[in-house]
């Protein structure tokens, strides 16, 4: 509701004076309906005050009334926003009872009549909004004000174009006005005034025998002025989709995205701010997905020509199947383009963060799920999947299982839900409107002395709230005192060395980092990320349009050149380790190479032979790649059946049986690929709690030379937890605790990391995984959540 | 302090009030500042800038104006004065309150209104502004603002004295409405009950406040201080407008919870941990470890009730009251409550099927009302009312 914009309003201001040249809508208020509200709201029988002194005269609460702006005269609004020169080109924002204005002031060299000489005039678009819009609304109007400015410069410096477009405006009011004083010219002045103020074609307007319809200059102004139009739609398009594409004098493109109105396309009333938008894309993980939230051909054909071809192949080449990862080799992107296309896709309402769909994945109905028998969901569905009832679907969902039981049809209820691939559908259109949620297992060790409020330095971490509590104890559960509630919170002056409390909703890793010293344990690869990334959100937001304008396509072609090279460096180096890691994978894997791994082997070292054909080499591989992938996304849907064995089988689950040695090389490939590019690129490791700095994951992904002794993998350990762990039976297998100890030591076992991403990174399966879950579980706490960063897009309550 | 990212435009925090002045608007040298606490806080150049705003035209006199310009938030109420006796027939004034731009104001725009209209009534009185500005000095005002700033400031109230009039100035949160309370959610205390002042609230809410443990509902709340239920809801409602409660689900075996991404905390903040012991343990002396806690938690998820959790893990050995631990956990966020709500579909082959059971009105239901809610509307337990829904065919469960 607070989204859309209550008018639109463009006001010029020169050596001529201020005018205001056009607003959107254009119906004023009555005025007779105005004070029968001021009134209306009396008790007849209440006495009339009016000799009350602090109480008169009445003073006006409200400037909006029936959805509508109200109570202003389009001469004070054009005064208001015709502002001084000292203002200009900044954000101007004023705020009048419940109404907020805000707006970008532009200055502009002006051509006027014949002598060229540059007169500045000052042109404002305006938006009014409701005061109860939230800052990042604001923020994003002035966004689309400040470009409207910036658009209309641009074409006046070309053509003229805005001088043409004022001439006609003007002509316009005039001829209006010209027309009021000849009708109303035997009436009384005040009456005219009132007419030329509120140049009707008022809806709930009451015939007043004025004999014509006085004519609206504003009307007119529309039917003759392409800026109008423009103005009109930019209005239109804002309060229907949030997503403006217009076309300034047929030459300027103005793509604009209101993303607290765009992401409302298939939930209303979810409201996403552009800010954890980026949140969201700083946890993205090369293991993440994205899923369309509209058609991918509708998507395709809306994008303009100009669009980045970047950004058409990784649409054609989308799946909700693929991992980002797979979608950077297939569409030989780098991950950190793939990203940025993510996030344009994400701030646009195209697309949402998904952990790939697969068989194995949990889900659950999500908590803001709006579902009742009315929803309009429940038809809309019935539509997509006849046949099958949203509702029931639902609740299907209703205990954690994963993705293949309800295939099965588990519940008897979608029994006909014909197999996999529908299913796979169903749960794309459940997860598109966040019916659904994904449930993720994360481990924590349990360390017998529980000292996980410890740091390195054996100080006690405190996050920033519990900080203050436990200083101040004004507000705690067990000592709940002192606090006179009377006495509301003072509020400390900025320079006192209290801060005001913060309400971290997530959990606040660059507060701790910034808290605590890390800096010796940490790498300093973390650090030159940190510098990246606090440079992200201050990206402009005009940054996420698709076309926006010719530097940003230069940026992305920038990055693109940049990180092709990197890329190639990397496949570079990574050939070098090529052989080790394979002979690594063979003896770990039971001896059995699958083809596809020697015929990477082969190339390997085909491309380590020829290094002067390295570059064709590089193209060849990624590709190669990408089919072993496809592959792997393929055997998952496919081999539901013999998931079956899933815990029968002992040792090698049949996933990994039937692909899991072949994608297995690939992804020893694909992840010591990655986590190198994750070194060099903007995107964040996962967090290291207090662990010595020799723990560097990229270093600890990359496949040991010699396998590293279970005595030095044992110092992981403190000396008590090595005590609880003796007295655990499969302690006694080595190939387990060394397992056991390897994650740990990497910082696995935290909390942090969900089972999918272990597997991703450390290239182990899930039974392997869950077996040592399950042998270590007096040492290992498994909790079910959703992934923060994929929930963070979802509407909570 | 200004490179502290944590003041940003928006970010929804409160700030001080940097300073407060009187302008008006002189009869020959136009809009201008009589006064300033502090002096010099607003420069002349800036003044002149935004005037245009602050002694607005006629249409916007005793409007709530807020411009936020060149890094200053500028809150006023423009006030004019029409009389014969000033110059030019009109006195204009507007006090305003300055405060940085990040911070948020809506709260001090009645307070702005309130002074306003105290300095209106003054003036009207007995010229006691116009004397001040005529004369040039303006001791009295200026004393009078920054008293209030600094009260304000500091103790978010401020008690003015002029003459023989008074008048009480404080700050009040501006929050949204609260939504409805149900009649099955549990209000618990964010503060000490002892921190209470009980004159400060009315006489049913003085009544109610006893039972309010974390643990009684609002219906039973009513029926145990005989109050009529609609007002332990308005009576609790108005609490949490005012954030002395919040409303938790009511604590259920039967009830399913869920861990949050937020559970991690526990791991590492020290202070929530030594908090969480303390409350959840059974008795002061014997502290449960805060690994039997996190187990505790890490086993809620769906499907799995509280009654499953407790005994498998046995909270009563490992000194864990089950129940402050579920009420930490919601109230922390550590844990959230996973509703089950029936639903009826209607499709009419299923009907038939079902019409055996021939109940002669079977109810409907929406999916809207989750079983809490409809086992305290019909004072039967959960599991009375989980059999009779199951046995309907035409109900199915959505988890959530």
């Amino acid at each position: 509701m607070e989204v859309n914009p209550l008018n639109i309003f463009f006001v010029k201001s020169d050596s001529k004076g201020d005018r205001l040249l056009f607003r959107y809508p254009y119906t004023t208020e009555n005025k007779d309906e105005g004070t029968q509200k001021k009134c209306g709201r009396h008790n007849p029988y209440a006495i009339n005050s009016t000799e009350d002194l602090l109480q008169n005269p009445q003073s006006q609460t409200s400037n909006i009334y029936k959805g509508q702006l109200s109570g202003f005269t389009d001469e004070m609004l054009s005064t208001l926003f015709a502002v001084k020169a000292e203002l200009c080109n900044r954000k101007f924002e004023l705020k009048v009872n419940d109404v907020r204005f805000v707006g970008h002031p532009t200055l502009l060299p002006y051509r006027t009549n014949k002598d060229d000489t540059a007169a500045m005039i000052l042109i404002n678009i305006v938006f009014a909004l409701r005061a109860s819009a939230s800052h990042s609304i604001v923020k994003c109007y002035y966004d689309l004000s400040k470009r409207l400015g910036k658009a209309l410069r641009h074409e006046e410096k070309r053509c003229s174009y805005l001088t043409e477009e004022m001439k006609i405006m003007l002509a316009a009011h005039d001829e209006v006005t010209a027309l009021d004083s000849e009708i109303n010219s035997g009436e009384n002045d005040e009456e005219e005034e009132c007419s030329r103020n509120s140049t009707s074609s008022n809806p709930y307007g009451m015939e007043n025998g004025v004999d014509t319809e006085p004519k609206s200059a504003f009307h007119l102004i529309l039917q003759r002025s392409s800026l109008a139009r423009c103005m009109k739609s930019v209005f239109e398009e804002l309060s229907s989709t949030g997503i403006v594409q217009v076309r300034i004098n047929k030459w300027v493109l103005l793509s604009f995205c209101l993303p607290h109105k765009a992401h409302q396309i298939h939930n209303r009333g979810l409201i996403i701010e552009p800010e954890t938008i980026d949140k969201c894309l700083q946890k993205l993980r090369p293991y993440h997905g994205i899923l369309l939230l509209v058609n991918p051909n509708e998507l395709l054909a809306s994008i303009p020509l100009d669009g980045s071809p970047a950004l058409l192949r990784l649409i054609k080449l989308y799946s909700p199947l693929k991992s980002l990862q797979t979608l950077a080799i297939e569409t030989d992107l780098s991950l950190t383009q793939v990203f940025q296309l993510t996030g344009h896709l994400v701030y646009w309402a195209k697309a949402t963060i998904i952990y790939p769909l697969c068989e194995g994945n949990v889900y659950v109905v999500a908590p803001g799920a709006n579902v009742h028998i009315q929803s309009p969901l429940v038809e809309e569905f019935a539509k997509e999947f006849p046949g099958l009832c949203l509702l029931q679907m639902l609740g299907e969902f209703s205990l954690p299982a994963p993705l293949w039981y309800v295939s099965r049809g588990a519940g008897g209820g979608c029994g006909g839900c014909g197999g996999g691939a529908r299913l796979a559908r169903v749960v794309a259109w459940l997860l598109q409107r966040r019916l659904l949620l994904q449930l993720h297992t994360y481990v924590q060790f349990n360390s017998p002395h529980w000292r996980w409020g410890l740091d390195t330095d054996g100080k006690e971490y405190y996050c920033e709230k519990h900080n203050i509590y436990n200083q101040s104890c004004s507000v705690s559960f067990s000592s709940l005192n002192q606090m006179q509630l009377n006495v509301p919170e003072p509020v400390e002056t900025r320079d006192s060395t209290n801060h005001f409390p913060d309400s971290d909703l997530d959990y606040p890793t660059e507060n701790n980092l910034n808290q605590t010293d890390f800096s010796h344990t940490k790498p300093i690869v973390i650090e030159s990320e940190h510098t990246k990334y606090d440079k992200f959100p201050e990206i402009d937001s005009a940054n996420h349009s698709f076309d926006e304008g010719v530097d940003v396509v230069d940026g992305v072609i920038n990055t693109n050149f940049v990180n092709g090279c990197d890329f190639d460096d990397k496949v570079e180096k990574k050939k070098l380790h090529g052989n080790s890691v394979d002979s690594g994978i063979s003896s770990n894997m039971n001896g059995t190479n699958g083809t596809e791994t020697n015929g990477i082997n082969g190339h390997v070292e085909h491309v380590n032979g020829n290094i002067d054909k390295l570059e064709e080499k590089i193209k060849t591989l990624p590709t190669r790649l990408s089919d072993l992938s496809l592959k792997e996304t393929e055997h998952i849907m496919n081999t539901s059946s013999e998931d079956d064995k899933f815990e029968s089988n002992q040792d090698v689950s049949p996933r990994s049986k039937s692909s899991g040695i072949a994608i297995n090389g690939e992804k020893k490939n694909g992840v010591s690929l990655n986590l190198k590019l994750q070194s060099e690129m903007s995107f964040q490791q996962p967090i290291v709690w207090s662990v010595p700095a020799n723990c560097d994951v990229v270093d600890a992904c990359r496949v040991p030379n010699e396998p590293p002794t279970t005595e030095s993998l044992l110092d992981t350990f403190s000396v008590e937890e090595r005590t609880v762990l003796a007295a655990i039976p499969a302690a006694k297998d080595t190939d387990d605790l060394l397992l056991l100890a390897q994650l740990h030591k990497k910082g696995y076992f935290r909390g942090e990391q969900h089972l999918e991403e272990i597997m991703f990174m450390e290239n182990v399966s899930r039974s392997q995984l869950m077996q040592l879950l399950d042998k270590f579980k007096d040492v290992l706490i498994t909790f079910e959540t959703e992934d923060p960063a994929v929930a963070m897009l979802y509407p909570y309550q | 302090m200004d490179a502290n990212s944590k003041y940003y435009e928006g970010c929804g925090q409160e700030g001080p009030i940097r300073c407060i002045f009187l302008c008006e608007f002189h009869p020959t040298a136009g809009p201008k500042i009589t006064c300033q606490v502090p002096e010099n806080y607003i420069s002349k150049d800036i003044f002149d800038t935004v005037s245009h705003y602050i002694i607005p035209k006629v249409q916007l006199q005793r409007c709530t104006l807020t411009v936020t310009l060149l890094g200053s938030k500028i809150l006023g109420f423009p006030v004019r004065i029409d009389n014969k006796k000033y110059a030019r027939n009109a006195f204009y004034f507007n006090l305003c309150f300055v405060c940085d731009a990040w911070a948020r104001t809506v709260h001090l725009e009645p307070l702005v209104k309130k002074l306003t209209e105290y300095l209106l009534s003054m003036e009207l009185e007995s010229e006691w502004l116009s004397k001040q500005s005529t004369t040039g000095e303006a001791k009295a005002l200026c004393g009078l603002m920054r008293q209030v700033m600094q009260d304000i400031n500091s103790r978010r109230m401020c008690t003015l004295t002029v003459g023989t009039t008074t008048t009480h100035l404080t700050v009040v949160r501006v929050n949204t409405d609260p939504t409805p309370v149900k009649d099955h959610q549990v209000p618990v205390f964010l503060y000490s009950r002892h921190s209470f002042v009980a004159d400060q609230w009315d006489l049913t809410t003085n009544q109610i406040l006893p039972y309010i443990d974390g643990f009684n509902h609002v219906s039973k709340i009513a029926a145990l201080t005989d109050v009529e239920i609609s007002l332990v809801r308005a009576c609790v409602q108005n609490l949490v407008y005012y954030g002395v409660v919040t409303l938790v689900p009511i604590f259920q075996y039967c009830a399913v919870y869920s861990a949050t991404p937020k559970l991690r905390q526990l791991t590492r903040c020290a202070g929530l941990q030594r908090q969480c012991v303390e409350f959840c343990a059974r008795s002061a002396r014997q502290l449960p470890k805060v690994s039997d806690i996190f187990r505790m938690y890490a086993g809620m998820t769906y499907g799995s009730t509280v009654r499953d959790l407790c005994r498998r893990l046995r909270p009563q050995e490992l000194h864990i009251n089950e129940r402050k631990l579920v009420l930490f956990g919601v109230l922390e966020g550590l844990i959230r409550r996973v509703y089950k709500y029936p639903i009826t579909l209607n499709n009419e082959d299923a009907s038939s099927s079902g019409s055996e059971h021939s109940q002669p009105l079977v109810r409907t239901y929406s999916g809207l009302v989750c079983l809490d809610e409809l086992c305290c509307q019909g004072g039967l337990s959960a599991a009375q009312l989980e059999e009779t829904l199951e046995r309907d065919s035409n109900v199915v469960f959505i988890v959530k």
